[in-house]
């Protein structure tokens, strides 16, 4: 068997502008097999930019994103010579990403939409009867087996952001890049989503998450990064972060969240932590 | 009495079906030249999205047989043609006029609706992997066609209006049958309330027929 490489992105001196607008500034950033980073920061941050850079929805100028030990992108020195477009396409197929809209694909049902990537895009490409078959356990494991030939918007916004993830796994992605998936989502629903990545998370995915639910970093991440005006601000595991963090900026975006998050947390830590 | 106050509807029913010729060409006219006007406006929207040359190509070809009156491209394909040695029957002209104009209004029909698929579900497709020409297949094109039906529906029947145009060169479609009948007759006023008539049901039909095509392919977003 291939030797898995330890890091699965390592991210070095990306920047990353729009316009006069300089969004990222030398973000360097490391995340290894199975580990599940959360990006949080107040909008304008940049962590959303971050995590469309992963997979390149978002072009960048300068610096390097390796996935898997692989360039995800470059250019030449007057940018003549890009990366084809067909690399960056089949290098995205592994990498799943879920989105804050959802954004199902409204003309096919839920198994369709499951079973396009697979059957359609994949690189090798899975016969429809066992693409078919992987999306009903991958529909068995959102919870939403009966829903395989509804249409998208006979859902729920939980459950369709539930079938976003099972659209990205069908793909067998060695990455899930989540951009704040219940952001969109009322309250109550909030809960089914986290829970299928918590889920997700113990059976050890590699996972980049930017979310502004505090919950979701303490009890499935591994290293929370504050992002402050494009820059890394302050990283490390969940409780050092959160609990005891240095700067000012991040100190002020967290008791945004004291009242509301933390300590309800503490008066009733949710179960057993995703990993230890 | 004055006789040309008196309606002969004797005289319709008479020659009713001498309009079964007649309407059968308006519809062969009708289908044909819709047909090619949809898949030629497929390619026109598609260029237009396109970039340089490609783009001004098809600029270039919408505005011309958009701003144009339908009546003068007839004339011109029926005269012209055979100027540059393409010899077709009456027919055949009038379809390719027809499929023409119709081509440039059913290519902007498209290229609205394709720019209205949301720019997430092009980066939803990307992002699962897909070249960009697959997000058009996939995903963008299949949701464009359904958004384009209501307005390609109405499209169609201007269409069968302005079959009416292609008996100008001499094809015995419904408008010439009834001219024809009308010059051998004192029933003009008859001849024309009867076309009216069938032209109306024509409409009526694939009226309720778009309607039924609008509702099974409707997307509920």
């Amino acid at each position: 068997m291939d030797r898995l490489p330890e890091t699965t992105i390592s991210v070095q001196n990306l920047h990353k502008s729009f316009g006069d607008l300089h969004v990222l500034k030398s973000i360097d950033l490391d995340v290894h097999r199975g580990e599940v980073v959360v990006l949080i920061g107040s909008s304008g941050s940049g962590k959303t930019t971050l995590l469309r850079c992963l997979n390149f929805l978002a072009e960048y100028e300068q610096g390097q994103i390796h996935i898997d030990e692989k360039l995800m992108w470059y250019c030449d020195a007057d940018c003549r010579q890009k990366r084809p477009t067909k690399e960056i396409a089949h290098d995205r197929a592994a990498i799943g990403m879920v989105f804050q809209s959802f954004n199902l694909f409204p003309h096919r049902t839920v198994l369709e939409n499951i079973i396009l990537g697979p059957t359609k895009v994949k690189p090798v490409r899975v016969p429809k009867p066992e693409a078919t078959e992987q999306a009903m356990a991958l529909l068995d494991r959102v919870g939403l087996l009966e829903k395989a030939d509804a249409y998208p918007n006979t859902l729920s916004g939980g459950q369709q952001q539930r079938v976003a993830i099972a659209r990205a796994l069908a793909m067998e992605p060695k990455v899930m890049l989540f951009d704040e998936v219940t952001s969109a989502l009322d309250p109550e629903l909030v809960g089914e989503v986290l829970n299928v990545m918590r889920q997700l998370a113990r059976d050890g995915m590699t996972m980049v998450v930017v979310t502004h639910e505090i919950h979701f970093a303490l009890d499935a991440a591994d290293k929370v990064i504050f992002l402050d005006q494009g820059k890394i601000a302050e990283q490390g595991p969940p409780e050092q972060v959160l609990f005891h963090p240095q700067s000012s900026r991040l100190k002020d975006f967290l008791r945004r969240f004291e009242e509301m998050t933390l300590l309800s947390w503490r008066r009733a830590p949710p179960g057993e932590k995703a990993r230890s | 009495m004055n006789a040309h106050l008196r309606f002969d509807l004797d005289y319709i029913l008479r020659h009713l079906p001498d309009f079964g010729p007649a309407i059968w060409m308006a519809v062969q006219i009708l289908v044909l030249a819709s047909a090619i006007a949809l898949i030629w406006g497929i390619f026109l929207a598609l260029a237009r999205l396109g970039r340089g040359p490609v783009y001004w190509a098809a600029t270039g070809y919408i505005e011309l047989f958009r701003n144009t009156p339908l009546l003068v491209q007839i004339y011109f394909a029926f005269f012209g043609l055979p100027v540059f040695g393409i010899f077709l029957s009456p027919f055949a002209t009038g379809v390719l006029a027809l499929a023409a104009q119709h081509g440039a209004f059913f290519a902007e029909i498209l290229r609205g609706t394709i720019q209205s698929v949301q720019a997430q579900q092009r980066e939803a497709g990307l992002a699962l992997g897909m070249m960009p020409n697959q997000a058009m297949r996939y995903v963008i094109l299949p949701q464009a066609f359904r958004d384009a039906i209501p307005a390609s529906g109405n499209q169609v029947v201007l269409l069968l209006q302005d079959t009416a145009l292609v008996s100008t060169i001499g094809v015995y479609e419904i408008t010439k049958t009834a001219y024809t009948l009308a010059e051998r007759s004192a029933a003009s006023f008859e001849m024309f309330v009867a076309i009216g008539v069938i032209y109306l049901v024509i409409s009526g039909l694939m009226s309720i027929t778009l309607r039924g095509i609008e509702s099974a392919y409707r997307i509920v977003r």
